[in-house]
Protein backbone atom coordinates (compact mmCIF):
# COMPACT_ATOMS: atom_id res chain seq x y z
CA UNK A 1 0.00 0.00 0.00
CA UNK A 2 1.31 3.04 -0.96
CA UNK A 3 0.96 6.10 1.56
CA UNK A 4 0.48 9.37 0.83
CA UNK A 5 -0.40 11.79 3.06
CA UNK A 6 -1.65 14.30 1.32
CA UNK A 7 -5.66 15.12 1.93
CA UNK A 8 -7.81 13.94 -0.47
CA UNK A 9 -10.77 16.51 -1.68
CA UNK A 10 -12.64 13.42 -2.43
CA UNK A 11 -12.43 9.85 -1.22
CA UNK A 12 -14.35 6.92 -2.92
CA UNK A 13 -15.47 3.34 -1.51
CA UNK A 14 -15.30 1.14 -3.43
CA UNK A 15 -13.43 0.23 -7.24
CA UNK A 16 -16.59 -1.08 -9.25
CA UNK A 17 -18.47 0.53 -11.81
CA UNK A 18 -19.90 3.13 -9.93
CA UNK A 19 -16.40 4.16 -8.12
CA UNK A 20 -14.80 3.93 -10.93
CA UNK A 21 -16.76 6.07 -13.02
CA UNK A 22 -17.53 8.82 -10.32
CA UNK A 23 -13.44 8.80 -10.25
CA UNK A 24 -12.86 9.32 -13.82
CA UNK A 25 -15.47 12.21 -14.15
CA UNK A 26 -13.75 13.63 -11.01
CA UNK A 27 -10.52 13.29 -11.93
CA UNK A 28 -11.07 15.02 -14.99
CA UNK A 29 -12.43 17.97 -13.78
CA UNK A 30 -9.25 18.04 -11.93
CA UNK A 31 -10.34 17.12 -8.41
CA UNK A 32 -7.94 15.31 -6.30
CA UNK A 33 -9.45 11.96 -5.97
CA UNK A 34 -8.52 8.41 -3.69
CA UNK A 35 -10.50 5.44 -4.44
CA UNK A 36 -9.89 3.10 -1.68
CA UNK A 37 -11.07 -0.92 -2.83
CA UNK A 38 -10.88 -3.97 -0.21
CA UNK A 39 -9.53 -6.48 -3.08
CA UNK A 40 -6.76 -6.88 -4.86
CA UNK A 41 -8.07 -5.23 -8.53
CA UNK A 42 -10.87 -3.21 -9.64
CA UNK A 43 -14.23 -5.03 -10.27
CA UNK A 44 -13.04 -7.69 -8.19
CA UNK A 45 -16.08 -8.75 -5.92
CA UNK A 46 -18.65 -7.24 -8.52
CA UNK A 47 -17.80 -8.97 -11.40
CA UNK A 48 -20.24 -7.73 -13.86
CA UNK A 49 -21.99 -9.87 -16.26
CA UNK A 50 -24.34 -7.96 -18.27
CA UNK A 51 -24.63 -6.17 -21.84
CA UNK A 52 -23.16 -3.14 -22.23
CA UNK A 53 -24.73 -0.07 -23.32
CA UNK A 54 -21.82 1.94 -25.12
CA UNK A 55 -24.23 5.21 -25.16
CA UNK A 56 -24.36 4.92 -21.45
CA UNK A 57 -20.23 5.33 -21.25
CA UNK A 58 -19.90 7.55 -24.92
CA UNK A 59 -22.29 10.04 -22.96
CA UNK A 60 -20.11 10.54 -20.54
CA UNK A 61 -16.61 9.97 -21.47
CA UNK A 62 -17.08 10.64 -25.54
CA UNK A 63 -15.96 8.02 -28.07
CA UNK A 64 -14.37 5.41 -26.40
CA UNK A 65 -13.02 1.43 -27.23
CA UNK A 66 -14.68 -1.02 -24.96
CA UNK A 67 -13.55 -4.60 -24.59
CA UNK A 68 -16.04 -6.55 -26.73
CA UNK A 69 -16.39 -10.03 -26.32
CA UNK A 70 -19.25 -9.68 -29.08
CA UNK A 71 -21.86 -7.50 -30.33
CA UNK A 72 -25.46 -8.07 -28.99
CA UNK A 73 -27.42 -8.80 -32.70
CA UNK A 74 -29.65 -10.45 -31.05
CA UNK A 75 -32.00 -10.51 -27.86
CA UNK A 76 -33.97 -13.69 -26.89
CA UNK A 77 -36.86 -14.31 -24.08
CA UNK A 78 -37.13 -17.63 -23.79
CA UNK A 79 -40.54 -19.28 -21.37
CA UNK A 80 -39.88 -22.11 -20.47
CA UNK A 81 -42.18 -24.74 -19.42
CA UNK A 82 -41.31 -28.03 -17.74
CA UNK A 83 -40.62 -29.82 -21.56
CA UNK A 84 -40.46 -26.87 -23.60
CA UNK A 85 -40.51 -23.68 -24.03
CA UNK A 86 -41.98 -20.94 -26.34
CA UNK A 87 -39.13 -18.30 -28.03
CA UNK A 88 -39.14 -14.79 -29.32
CA UNK A 89 -36.24 -13.16 -30.91
CA UNK A 90 -35.32 -9.19 -31.38
CA UNK A 91 -32.63 -8.92 -34.13
CA UNK A 92 -31.13 -5.46 -33.70
CA UNK A 93 -29.35 -3.11 -36.75
CA UNK A 94 -28.35 -0.67 -34.47
CA UNK A 95 -24.95 -2.11 -32.89
CA UNK A 96 -24.37 -0.66 -29.66
CA UNK A 97 -25.23 -2.88 -27.38
CA UNK A 98 -22.17 -5.40 -26.12
CA UNK A 99 -21.14 -7.97 -24.10
CA UNK A 100 -17.98 -7.71 -22.88
CA UNK A 101 -14.60 -9.03 -21.01
CA UNK A 102 -15.68 -7.61 -17.31
CA UNK A 103 -11.98 -8.17 -16.59
CA UNK A 104 -10.96 -6.09 -19.29
CA UNK A 105 -13.89 -3.41 -18.94
CA UNK A 106 -12.76 -2.79 -15.28
CA UNK A 107 -9.31 -2.77 -16.75
CA UNK A 108 -10.33 0.07 -19.16
CA UNK A 109 -12.12 1.82 -16.67
CA UNK A 110 -9.31 2.19 -13.87
CA UNK A 111 -6.88 3.12 -16.65
CA UNK A 112 -4.10 5.53 -16.19
CA UNK A 113 -5.69 5.59 -13.01
CA UNK A 114 -3.18 5.82 -9.99
CA UNK A 115 -5.14 7.15 -7.09
CA UNK A 116 -6.50 3.53 -6.76
CA UNK A 117 -5.72 2.24 -3.45
CA UNK A 118 -6.07 -1.78 -3.18
CA UNK A 119 -6.33 -4.06 -0.05
CA UNK A 120 -8.23 -1.29 1.49
CA UNK A 121 -11.23 -2.39 3.69
CA UNK A 122 -13.01 0.60 4.53
CA UNK A 123 -14.41 -0.66 8.20
CA UNK A 124 -16.07 2.87 9.64
CA UNK A 125 -16.81 6.59 8.49
CA UNK A 126 -15.27 9.45 10.51
CA UNK A 127 -17.86 11.33 11.67
CA UNK A 128 -17.51 14.79 13.87
CA UNK A 129 -20.52 17.68 14.37
CA UNK A 130 -22.34 15.51 12.30
CA UNK A 131 -20.03 15.28 9.25
CA UNK A 132 -18.76 12.83 7.41
CA UNK A 133 -15.16 14.21 6.92
CA UNK A 134 -13.17 10.79 6.69
CA UNK A 135 -12.75 7.26 6.22
CA UNK A 136 -10.84 4.19 8.64
CA UNK A 137 -8.97 1.89 6.87
CA UNK A 138 -6.79 -1.21 7.98
CA UNK A 139 -6.58 1.03 11.65
CA UNK A 140 -5.59 4.24 9.35
CA UNK A 141 -7.71 7.14 9.20
CA UNK A 142 -7.88 9.40 5.72
CA UNK A 143 -9.65 12.74 5.59
CA UNK A 144 -11.05 14.36 2.96
CA UNK A 145 -13.93 17.22 2.11
CA UNK A 146 -16.14 14.51 0.91
CA UNK A 147 -16.44 10.57 0.86
CA UNK A 148 -18.93 8.83 -1.91
CA UNK A 149 -19.84 5.46 -0.82
CA UNK A 150 -19.81 3.22 -3.67
CA UNK A 151 -19.55 -0.05 -2.06
CA UNK A 152 -21.86 -1.89 -4.09
CA UNK A 153 -24.47 -5.01 -3.98
CA UNK A 154 -23.37 -6.06 -0.52
CA UNK A 155 -23.77 -2.86 1.08
CA UNK A 156 -22.34 -2.85 5.05
CA UNK A 157 -21.54 0.56 5.67
CA UNK A 158 -24.64 2.22 4.63
CA UNK A 159 -26.37 -0.07 6.66
CA UNK A 160 -23.99 0.40 9.60
CA UNK A 161 -23.85 4.24 9.72
CA UNK A 162 -27.56 4.25 9.19
CA UNK A 163 -27.93 5.28 5.73
CA UNK A 164 -30.46 2.07 5.19
CA UNK A 165 -32.85 1.28 7.56
CA UNK A 166 -32.50 -3.01 8.02
CA UNK A 167 -31.55 -5.01 5.97
CA UNK A 168 -33.59 -5.61 2.75
CA UNK A 169 -36.40 -7.96 3.14
CA UNK A 170 -36.26 -11.38 1.89
CA UNK A 171 -39.27 -10.90 -0.62
CA UNK A 172 -37.55 -8.28 -2.30
CA UNK A 173 -34.12 -9.64 -3.31
CA UNK A 174 -32.68 -11.61 -5.82
CA UNK A 175 -30.31 -14.21 -5.20
CA UNK A 176 -28.74 -15.21 -8.32
CA UNK A 177 -25.76 -18.09 -9.36
CA UNK A 178 -23.99 -17.65 -12.17
CA UNK A 179 -21.33 -20.34 -13.72
CA UNK A 180 -19.25 -19.21 -17.19
CA UNK A 181 -18.75 -22.42 -19.10
CA UNK A 182 -15.84 -22.62 -21.95
CA UNK A 183 -17.22 -23.84 -25.48
CA UNK A 184 -15.39 -23.12 -29.14
CA UNK A 185 -16.46 -20.34 -30.73
CA UNK A 186 -17.04 -22.26 -33.64
CA UNK A 187 -19.55 -24.44 -31.29
CA UNK A 188 -21.26 -20.88 -29.82
CA UNK A 189 -21.78 -19.66 -33.67
CA UNK A 190 -22.91 -22.73 -34.83
CA UNK A 191 -25.58 -23.62 -31.97
CA UNK A 192 -26.75 -19.51 -31.50
CA UNK A 193 -27.00 -19.12 -35.22
CA UNK A 194 -24.26 -16.66 -35.71
CA UNK A 195 -21.47 -14.71 -37.75
CA UNK A 196 -18.37 -13.69 -36.91
CA UNK A 197 -18.59 -11.65 -33.38
CA UNK A 198 -22.19 -11.43 -33.48
CA UNK A 199 -23.69 -12.43 -30.14
CA UNK A 200 -27.07 -13.17 -28.41
CA UNK A 201 -28.49 -11.70 -25.22
CA UNK A 202 -31.06 -14.15 -23.88
CA UNK A 203 -33.67 -14.10 -20.46
CA UNK A 204 -35.21 -16.77 -19.08
CA UNK A 205 -38.47 -16.93 -17.64
CA UNK A 206 -38.95 -19.17 -15.61
CA UNK A 207 -41.88 -18.97 -13.16
CA UNK A 208 -44.33 -21.69 -14.94
CA UNK A 209 -40.99 -23.85 -14.82
CA UNK A 210 -40.28 -23.76 -11.10
CA UNK A 211 -43.10 -22.11 -9.72
CA UNK A 212 -40.86 -19.29 -8.07
CA UNK A 213 -40.66 -15.74 -9.40
CA UNK A 214 -37.37 -15.20 -10.61
CA UNK A 215 -35.37 -15.01 -14.40
CA UNK A 216 -32.76 -16.38 -15.52
CA UNK A 217 -29.85 -15.52 -18.39
CA UNK A 218 -27.31 -16.27 -20.80
CA UNK A 219 -24.72 -14.49 -22.58
CA UNK A 220 -22.39 -15.60 -25.09
CA UNK A 221 -19.13 -14.31 -24.85
CA UNK A 222 -16.19 -15.14 -27.36
CA UNK A 223 -15.59 -18.50 -26.40
CA UNK A 224 -17.51 -19.37 -23.45
CA UNK A 225 -21.24 -18.92 -22.25
CA UNK A 226 -22.25 -17.04 -19.52
CA UNK A 227 -25.31 -18.39 -17.14
CA UNK A 228 -27.51 -17.10 -14.55
CA UNK A 229 -30.29 -17.74 -12.25
CA UNK A 230 -31.60 -15.66 -9.59
CA UNK A 231 -34.55 -16.49 -7.28
CA UNK A 232 -36.77 -14.69 -5.01
CA UNK A 233 -35.10 -15.18 -1.68
CA UNK A 234 -38.39 -15.84 0.21
CA UNK A 235 -39.31 -18.19 -2.83
CA UNK A 236 -36.06 -19.98 -2.65
CA UNK A 237 -36.47 -19.80 1.08
CA UNK A 238 -40.02 -21.23 0.63
CA UNK A 239 -39.16 -23.91 -2.00
CA UNK A 240 -35.94 -25.21 0.89
CA UNK A 241 -34.36 -26.10 -2.37
CA UNK A 242 -30.79 -25.19 -3.00
CA UNK A 243 -30.20 -22.46 -5.87
CA UNK A 244 -27.81 -24.50 -7.07
CA UNK A 245 -30.29 -27.58 -8.06
CA UNK A 246 -32.78 -25.09 -9.95
CA UNK A 247 -29.45 -24.43 -11.76
CA UNK A 248 -28.53 -27.78 -12.85
CA UNK A 249 -32.27 -28.71 -13.18
CA UNK A 250 -32.31 -25.36 -16.03
CA UNK A 251 -29.38 -27.19 -17.26
CA UNK A 252 -30.95 -29.82 -18.69
CA UNK A 253 -33.80 -28.60 -19.91
CA UNK A 254 -34.39 -28.58 -24.17
CA UNK A 255 -34.17 -24.98 -24.12
CA UNK A 256 -30.63 -24.62 -22.44
CA UNK A 257 -29.12 -28.63 -22.47
CA UNK A 258 -28.21 -28.48 -26.09
CA UNK A 259 -26.97 -24.66 -25.87
CA UNK A 260 -24.02 -25.71 -23.31
CA UNK A 261 -23.73 -29.33 -24.71
CA UNK A 262 -20.18 -30.34 -23.67
CA UNK A 263 -18.94 -27.29 -22.03
CA UNK A 264 -16.19 -27.11 -18.84
CA UNK A 265 -17.35 -24.83 -16.40
CA UNK A 266 -14.80 -22.18 -15.55
CA UNK A 267 -16.65 -20.21 -12.99
CA UNK A 268 -19.14 -20.10 -10.01
CA UNK A 269 -20.39 -17.28 -8.09
CA UNK A 270 -22.81 -15.91 -6.71
CA UNK A 271 -24.57 -12.33 -5.66
CA UNK A 272 -27.87 -10.80 -4.73
CA UNK A 273 -29.81 -7.81 -6.16
CA UNK A 274 -32.50 -5.61 -4.69
CA UNK A 275 -35.53 -4.36 -6.06
CA UNK A 276 -34.92 -1.44 -4.99
CA UNK A 277 -36.29 2.01 -5.36
CA UNK A 278 -36.87 2.12 -9.15
CA UNK A 279 -39.71 -0.29 -7.71
CA UNK A 280 -41.32 1.62 -5.29
CA UNK A 281 -39.45 0.78 -2.16
CA UNK A 282 -37.55 3.67 -0.19
CA UNK A 283 -34.87 5.30 -1.24
CA UNK A 284 -31.99 4.59 1.15
CA UNK A 285 -30.32 8.22 2.67
CA UNK A 286 -28.36 8.95 -0.76
CA UNK A 287 -26.72 12.33 0.70
CA UNK A 288 -25.57 13.16 4.41
CA UNK A 289 -23.54 16.21 5.49
CA UNK A 290 -20.12 15.43 3.40
CA UNK A 291 -20.96 12.08 2.37
CA UNK A 292 -23.25 10.73 -0.64
CA UNK A 293 -24.23 7.06 -1.88
CA UNK A 294 -23.90 6.24 -5.43
CA UNK A 295 -24.02 2.78 -7.78
CA UNK A 296 -24.86 -0.65 -6.26
CA UNK A 297 -25.37 0.62 -2.45
CA UNK A 298 -27.65 3.48 -3.82
CA UNK A 299 -30.59 0.15 -4.15
CA UNK A 300 -31.43 2.02 -7.57
CA UNK A 301 -29.64 -0.81 -9.96
CA UNK A 302 -32.78 -2.34 -11.74
CA UNK A 303 -32.58 -5.94 -11.80
CA UNK A 304 -35.02 -6.36 -14.75
CA UNK A 305 -32.59 -4.21 -17.23
CA UNK A 306 -30.20 -5.63 -19.66
CA UNK A 307 -27.42 -3.38 -19.00
CA UNK A 308 -27.44 -3.47 -14.91
CA UNK A 309 -24.71 -0.97 -15.13
CA UNK A 310 -26.90 1.74 -16.61
CA UNK A 311 -28.20 3.20 -13.31
CA UNK A 312 -25.15 2.89 -11.41
CA UNK A 313 -23.27 5.44 -14.05
CA UNK A 314 -26.01 7.49 -14.17
CA UNK A 315 -25.48 8.20 -10.27
CA UNK A 316 -21.89 8.73 -10.29
CA UNK A 317 -22.93 11.11 -13.20
CA UNK A 318 -25.73 12.92 -10.78
CA UNK A 319 -23.56 12.60 -7.97
CA UNK A 320 -20.33 14.54 -9.87
CA UNK A 321 -22.61 17.23 -10.83
CA UNK A 322 -23.78 17.63 -7.45
CA UNK A 323 -20.12 17.37 -6.21
CA UNK A 324 -18.66 19.90 -9.02
CA UNK A 325 -21.34 21.85 -7.33
CA UNK A 326 -20.32 21.32 -3.83
CA UNK A 327 -16.74 22.83 -4.51
CA UNK A 328 -17.48 26.04 -6.56
CA UNK A 329 -19.24 27.20 -3.59
CA UNK A 330 -17.11 25.35 -1.40
CA UNK A 331 -20.09 23.81 1.10
CA UNK A 332 -20.05 20.13 1.07
CA UNK A 333 -22.88 20.13 3.65
CA UNK A 334 -26.01 18.63 2.92
CA UNK A 335 -27.49 21.93 1.48
CA UNK A 336 -25.79 21.38 -1.48
CA UNK A 337 -25.26 17.81 -2.09
CA UNK A 338 -28.89 17.40 -1.80
CA UNK A 339 -29.11 18.58 -5.50
CA UNK A 340 -27.81 14.61 -6.06
CA UNK A 341 -30.88 13.55 -4.81
CA UNK A 342 -33.17 15.83 -7.00
CA UNK A 343 -31.38 14.88 -9.60
CA UNK A 344 -31.92 10.91 -9.06
CA UNK A 345 -35.49 11.59 -8.50
CA UNK A 346 -35.94 13.83 -11.68
CA UNK A 347 -33.91 11.26 -13.52
CA UNK A 348 -34.07 7.38 -12.51
CA UNK A 349 -36.77 7.16 -10.52
CA UNK A 350 -40.36 6.12 -12.47
CA UNK A 351 -42.77 9.74 -12.64
CA UNK A 352 -45.86 8.78 -11.08
CA UNK A 353 -47.92 10.99 -13.09
CA UNK A 354 -46.49 11.34 -16.57
CA UNK A 355 -44.87 8.29 -18.70
CA UNK A 356 -47.79 6.26 -18.15
CA UNK A 357 -46.08 4.36 -21.45
CA UNK A 358 -43.02 3.43 -19.70
CA UNK A 359 -44.84 2.18 -16.39
CA UNK A 360 -46.43 0.03 -18.33
CA UNK A 361 -43.24 -1.51 -20.29
CA UNK A 362 -41.92 -1.76 -16.90
CA UNK A 363 -44.89 -3.74 -16.16
CA UNK A 364 -44.68 -6.47 -18.20
CA UNK A 365 -41.32 -7.52 -17.12
CA UNK A 366 -42.19 -7.09 -14.15
CA UNK A 367 -45.03 -9.54 -14.19
CA UNK A 368 -43.51 -12.53 -15.87
CA UNK A 369 -40.54 -12.61 -14.13
CA UNK A 370 -42.89 -12.20 -10.33
CA UNK A 371 -44.75 -15.11 -9.96
CA UNK A 372 -48.38 -14.24 -9.00
CA UNK A 373 -49.68 -18.07 -8.42
CA UNK B 1 -0.03 -15.78 2.21
CA UNK B 2 -0.42 -18.96 0.28
CA UNK B 3 -3.71 -19.20 -2.32
CA UNK B 4 -4.46 -22.65 -3.65
CA UNK B 5 -5.72 -23.45 -7.28
CA UNK B 6 -7.04 -26.64 -8.60
CA UNK B 7 -8.52 -26.44 -11.86
CA UNK B 8 -10.99 -29.38 -13.06
CA UNK B 9 -11.03 -30.57 -16.47
CA UNK B 10 -13.69 -32.74 -16.19
CA UNK B 11 -16.95 -32.06 -17.46
CA UNK B 12 -19.84 -33.50 -15.07
CA UNK B 13 -19.29 -30.74 -12.41
CA UNK B 14 -22.55 -30.27 -10.95
CA UNK B 15 -22.76 -30.25 -7.30
CA UNK B 16 -21.79 -26.95 -4.86
CA UNK B 17 -18.79 -28.86 -3.50
CA UNK B 18 -17.61 -29.49 -6.63
CA UNK B 19 -18.13 -26.15 -7.85
CA UNK B 20 -16.28 -24.72 -5.35
CA UNK B 21 -13.28 -26.10 -6.22
CA UNK B 22 -12.78 -24.18 -9.22
CA UNK B 23 -13.19 -21.03 -7.24
CA UNK B 24 -9.96 -19.49 -5.89
CA UNK B 25 -10.02 -18.18 -2.26
CA UNK B 26 -7.71 -17.18 -0.02
CA UNK B 27 -8.99 -17.87 3.53
CA UNK B 28 -8.51 -15.77 6.74
CA UNK B 29 -7.72 -17.76 10.08
CA UNK B 30 -11.00 -15.85 11.78
CA UNK B 31 -14.16 -16.48 10.16
CA UNK B 32 -16.25 -12.67 8.89
CA UNK B 33 -19.43 -14.98 9.80
CA UNK B 34 -20.90 -15.24 12.86
CA UNK B 35 -23.57 -16.66 14.70
CA UNK B 36 -26.04 -16.47 17.60
CA UNK B 37 -25.64 -20.36 18.94
CA UNK B 38 -28.71 -19.50 21.43
CA UNK B 39 -30.98 -18.10 18.48
CA UNK B 40 -30.21 -21.63 15.85
CA UNK B 41 -31.17 -23.86 18.74
CA UNK B 42 -34.34 -22.50 18.68
CA UNK B 43 -34.90 -22.20 15.16
CA UNK B 44 -37.24 -24.67 13.42
CA UNK B 45 -36.12 -24.85 9.71
CA UNK B 46 -32.19 -23.80 9.59
CA UNK B 47 -32.90 -21.91 6.04
CA UNK B 48 -29.44 -20.73 6.03
CA UNK B 49 -27.95 -24.84 5.70
CA UNK B 50 -30.34 -25.19 2.51
CA UNK B 51 -30.10 -21.51 0.57
CA UNK B 52 -26.74 -20.52 0.67
CA UNK B 53 -25.25 -21.28 -2.21
CA UNK B 54 -22.04 -22.25 -1.10
CA UNK B 55 -23.40 -24.39 1.42
CA UNK B 56 -21.35 -22.45 4.16
CA UNK B 57 -24.13 -23.19 6.93
CA UNK B 58 -24.36 -26.87 8.18
CA UNK B 59 -26.18 -28.23 11.29
CA UNK B 60 -24.35 -30.46 13.53
CA UNK B 61 -26.55 -32.93 15.50
CA UNK B 62 -23.65 -33.76 17.70
CA UNK B 63 -22.43 -30.46 18.48
CA UNK B 64 -26.26 -28.94 18.66
CA UNK B 65 -25.15 -25.84 16.72
CA UNK B 66 -24.22 -24.43 13.33
CA UNK B 67 -20.69 -25.11 11.60
CA UNK B 68 -19.80 -22.37 9.97
CA UNK B 69 -17.13 -22.99 6.71
CA UNK B 70 -16.63 -19.64 6.15
CA UNK B 71 -13.90 -20.31 3.49
CA UNK B 72 -16.44 -21.39 1.02
CA UNK B 73 -18.33 -18.14 1.34
CA UNK B 74 -18.78 -16.52 -2.34
CA UNK B 75 -19.61 -13.58 -0.17
CA UNK B 76 -23.36 -12.42 -1.95
CA UNK B 77 -24.97 -11.35 1.49
CA UNK B 78 -27.75 -13.47 1.23
CA UNK B 79 -27.50 -15.03 4.87
CA UNK B 80 -28.07 -11.77 6.43
CA UNK B 81 -31.42 -11.44 4.56
CA UNK B 82 -32.29 -15.16 4.91
CA UNK B 83 -32.23 -15.83 8.80
CA UNK B 84 -35.24 -15.16 9.91
CA UNK B 85 -33.68 -14.47 13.52
CA UNK B 86 -31.11 -11.74 11.98
CA UNK B 87 -28.63 -14.18 13.82
CA UNK B 88 -25.78 -13.63 11.72
CA UNK B 89 -23.59 -11.15 11.72
CA UNK B 90 -21.73 -10.75 8.26
CA UNK B 91 -18.41 -8.78 7.99
CA UNK B 92 -16.47 -8.07 4.78
CA UNK B 93 -13.34 -10.76 4.83
CA UNK B 94 -10.35 -8.85 6.01
CA UNK B 95 -8.43 -6.98 2.94
CA UNK B 96 -6.39 -9.09 0.52
CA UNK B 97 -8.25 -12.35 2.25
CA UNK B 98 -11.81 -13.88 0.97
CA UNK B 99 -12.46 -14.42 -2.63
CA UNK B 100 -9.77 -14.30 -5.64
CA UNK B 101 -11.11 -13.08 -8.56
CA UNK B 102 -9.73 -14.56 -11.59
Amino acid sequence: MSIDTEKAEVIIIGAGIAGLTINKLLSNKGFKTRVLEKALKPGSRNFYSGVINQDTYENLFGKIDLPIERLVRETRFYTLQSNSFDALTSRHTQENNFIVSSELFYSWLAKENKTIMYESLVTDLIVRDHKVCGVKVNGEEYYSNLVVIAEGLNPLLTKRQGLRKGEYTQDQVFLFVEESINLSSNSINERFNLQNNDGVAIRLFINELFNVSGFGYLYTNKKSITLGLGILLSDLISAGTNLNLFLEELKQHPAIKPLILGGTINSYSSYTLPIGACYGKPLPRLCVDGCLVIGGASSLIDPFMWDLSRNAVLTAKYASEAIIKAKELNDYSLKTLSSYEKLIKENILPKESSDKKELNKLDNTYNLIMNRK
Amino acid sequence: MSKTKIKKTENQITTIEEKLYIVDFCPDIDSHIKVNQDLCLICKNKDCTKFCPSNVFAWSDVDEQIIITYENCLECGACRMGCPYEAIEYKHPKAGFGLVSN
